[in-house]
């Protein structure tokens, strides 16, 4: 049962991605047109009462975030990790 | 303590632990389970009332405060400690489970407290048993890391204690009352210090991505849900209202995800999360508006069980596995599917995805934010939604479960059963409170008027998570995780260490250079004259004597030998002679 459950999402991540992929972007659009007939009972910060702005405020967000993170900050911050994870090849909780 | 029908459920825990080393043979783990089980009856039980209270040199301990919000803390706390120790049940190691006993013990204390003194020693309990839940991990790691966590954690815990006798001395009370947020005293912010060491309120928050990760796999699972909850209750019951907590709790949520979305170690990743989780608590504690008090104490209750459940299946990718780190694992959910399925549900939950619990207590807390209108918190705590969903909800299980082809010649320890019925329960609760919210809304301190299922809120919170979606897409190349260390305060805090101990060492190495240069030219020359006196006086006085006594008893001994020649006859005369001696002697005196 667990083997035919791991073989199955096996399969979507190495032969089934593009069905996954399509069916993301299909969901993105929906949203969108949603966004256009669904509006907040009341703003709350004034501009979220327009359509769009969670869409771009998400990727903006997450898009940024990375880049600050990930590209601007992370070369001056990472140094050595301390020692070595202990379960290298075998564990020690027993 | 049974006054009036309360048992306190520390006793419980605690009597476990000390029980421990004397349980023999192959059955005892299921006494484990006996201390949590007796902890829910207890908290769905209790009649509301202060118990348990104690006449002490002149004061009044309270050990049983029950209130609506000590209640709802003791009612999650008592639940994940059943779900821990089910987590925790193919361990042998009896050090690991009485130090969780404790911890767990120290933490209902802590709740229950109605005074500063006795919430201090709980409080202590507390650190002392999690720094054995890092330590017992026995690598060389786990035990820098503990040292540094237990040092940080008495740090805070002087605060406190500093704070509380400071107080007493100048109100004359240990009682642990609100604080009025417009009239803090020294004292106050000395308490408040303490408390948000363990609230991990940045910049005092480094010691928790520091010593999570290295804690034993179900020690982290403990150490997750009990201490920074604690906190966050004795801050909501002390300090709701104080606005520094609101911009210091929104400060936090944004800190903890720009960190988590560059880590590489999973259960560090997490831990950043705790710290921007947290945030959201201690903002909406800030605020102090009703229904931020409430998002405050939902988000705590809800957060306990996804976090937990997300350390929970991280900790079984550890186990199976030996390594958390994303740079070395991917394409494991061939392997994994169930661990990945109840990973999921862990981080759709933090996320506020719709019929999980974060989505209910989440916005409730944002809502409440914008609502009293700081419009700024809101967004930072919207932006705080966006990294999270973007590192537990994405980043995670995709370079763990799905990116790459897993390693052929990989071999994964068998996951104990126990594991996944402690996942299970975990991953049914959050499922549970996210569709009837009723179960979460209950328990809260004030009443709720809060309908997180409507049009609106379901189609925003879809969008965020989309389009955070996408936005990783986009990204992915660029945020792949990378093995190191990223820099953080805890680096600052060895630092100041460091010079600490410079700076006792310096003018203790300098008085010791002194002192050894005076010895030397005083004191060591007093020592060797003394020592020549003694050795003349030994060779003149003590040898004399003592050879003296030598001689005199040789002398002796040759005399009495010469004198005793063995013949009857001079005996006999001898003994005439003594006898006549001494008549003439009597005859002279008489």
């Amino acid at each position: 049962m667990i083997e035919r459950l791991g073989n199955w999402f096996e399969t979507q991540r190495t032969q089934n991605m593009k069905f996954w992929k399509l069916l993301f972007a299909g969901l993105l659009v929906v949203l969108v047109v949603l966004n256009f007939f669904i509006h907040p009972h009341h703003v709350e910060y004034h501009y979220d009462g327009y359509p769009g702005f969670w869409e771009i405020f998400a990727l903006v967000a997450s898009v940024g975030m990375v880049f600050l993170m990930k590209v601007l900050i992370q070369p001056f911050l990472v140094g050595p990790e301390e020692g070595e994870d202990y379960t290298e090849g075998g564990n020690n909780d027993h | 303590m049974t006054i009036n029908g309360f048992l306190h459920p520390a006793l419980a825990f605690i009597a476990l632990a000390m029980a421990l080393p004397f349980f023999r043979g192959k059955q005892w783990k299921w006494f484990l389970l006996i201390p949590p089980v007796i902890a829910i009856a207890v908290v769905f039980t209790a009649t509301l009332g202060n118990f348990g209270v104690i006449p002490y040199l002149g004061n009044v301990l309270v050990l049983g405060r029950v209130d609506k919000l000590s209640l709802v803390f003791a009612n999650v706390f008592a639940i994940q400690s059943l779900i821990g120790m089910i987590y925790a049940l193919h361990m042998d190691d009896k050090a690991h489970h009485a130090a969780a006993a404790l911890y767990v013990a120290g933490s209902f204390g802590c709740v229950f407290a109605g005074d500063y003194l006795s919430l201090f020693i709980f409080w202590e309990l507390m650190a002392v048993a999690s720094t054995f839940l890092v330590w017992l991990h026995r690598t060389k790691t786990s035990s820098a890391a503990g040292f540094r966590y237990f040092l940080f954690h008495m740090l805070g815990g002087l605060f406190l204690l500093g704070g509380l006798l400071l107080r007493y001395s100048e109100i004359g009370t240990f009682a642990f009352l609100p604080v009025d947020p417009q009239g803090m005293e020294y004292y106050d912010w000395l308490i408040l210090i303490g408390f948000c060491v363990n609230a991990a309120v940045v910049p005092l928050h480094a010691w928790l991505p520091d010593a999570y990760p290295e804690a034993t796999i179900p020690g982290a699972v403990f150490m997750c849900a009990f201490t920074t909850k604690t906190a966050v209750y004795v801050l909501a019951r002390g300090f709701s209202g104080v606005y520094a907590l609101a911009v210091a709790g929104t400060f936090m949520a944004v800190y903890g995800v720009l960190y988590a979305s560059m880590e590489n170690n999973a259960r560090r990743i997490l831990s950043y999360h705790i710290v921007s989780q947290v945030g959201y608590m201690v903002a909406g504690i800030g605020i102090g508006s009703a229904m931020c008090i409430n998002g405050a104490v939902a988000h705590a209750y809800a957060h306990i069980l996804y976090k937990g459940l997300l350390f929970m299946s991280v900790g079984t990718v550890l186990f199976a596995v030996g390594t958390a780190d994303l740079d070395k694992l991917g394409g494991l959910v061939g392997k994994m599917p169930v661990v990945m399925l109840l990973y999921m549900v862990g981080a759709v939950s933090i996320s506020g995805m719709p019929l999980f619990n974060g989505f209910v207590s989440k916005t409730m807390t944002i809502t409440g934010a914008a609502e009293s209108h700081h419009t700024l918190l809101a967004v930072g705590l919207e932006i705080a939604a966006v990294g999270t969903f973007l590192s537990v909800g994405i980043k995670l299980p995709y370079f763990a479960f799905w990116n790459k082809p897993a390693k052929t010649d990989i071999k994964l320890n068998p996951i104990p059963k126990n594991m996944y019925v402690a996942m299970g329960i975990a991953a049914f609760l959050c499922f549970a409170q996210g569709v009837y919210p009723q179960m979460l809304y209950k328990l809260l301190p004030f009443p709720v008027e809060y309908h997180p299922y409507t049009a609106w809120h379901l189609l925003q919170a879809a969008m965020l998570l989309s389009f955070t979606g996408a936005g990783f897409w986009i990204m992915r190349k660029v945020i792949v995780p990378h093995y190191g260390r990223n820099l953080d305060f805890d680096k600052l805090y060895r630092f100041i260490g460091n010079m600490g101990l410079l700076l006792v060492c310096r003018p203790i190495a300098w008085a010791d250079s002194i002192w050894t240069t005076a010895y030397r030219v005083i004191g060591l020359k007093w020592l060797m004259d003394s020592a020549a006196g003694s050795s003349w006086f030994d060779r003149t006085g003590i040898d004399t004597v003592v050879d003296g006594t030598a001689y005199t008893v040789r002398n002796v001994g040759k005399a009495g030998a010469r004198i005793q020649t063995g013949r009857l006859q001079d005996y006999l005369g001898l003994a005439v002679v003594i006898a006549l001696c001494v008549y003439g002697l009597v005859w002279y005196f008489g």
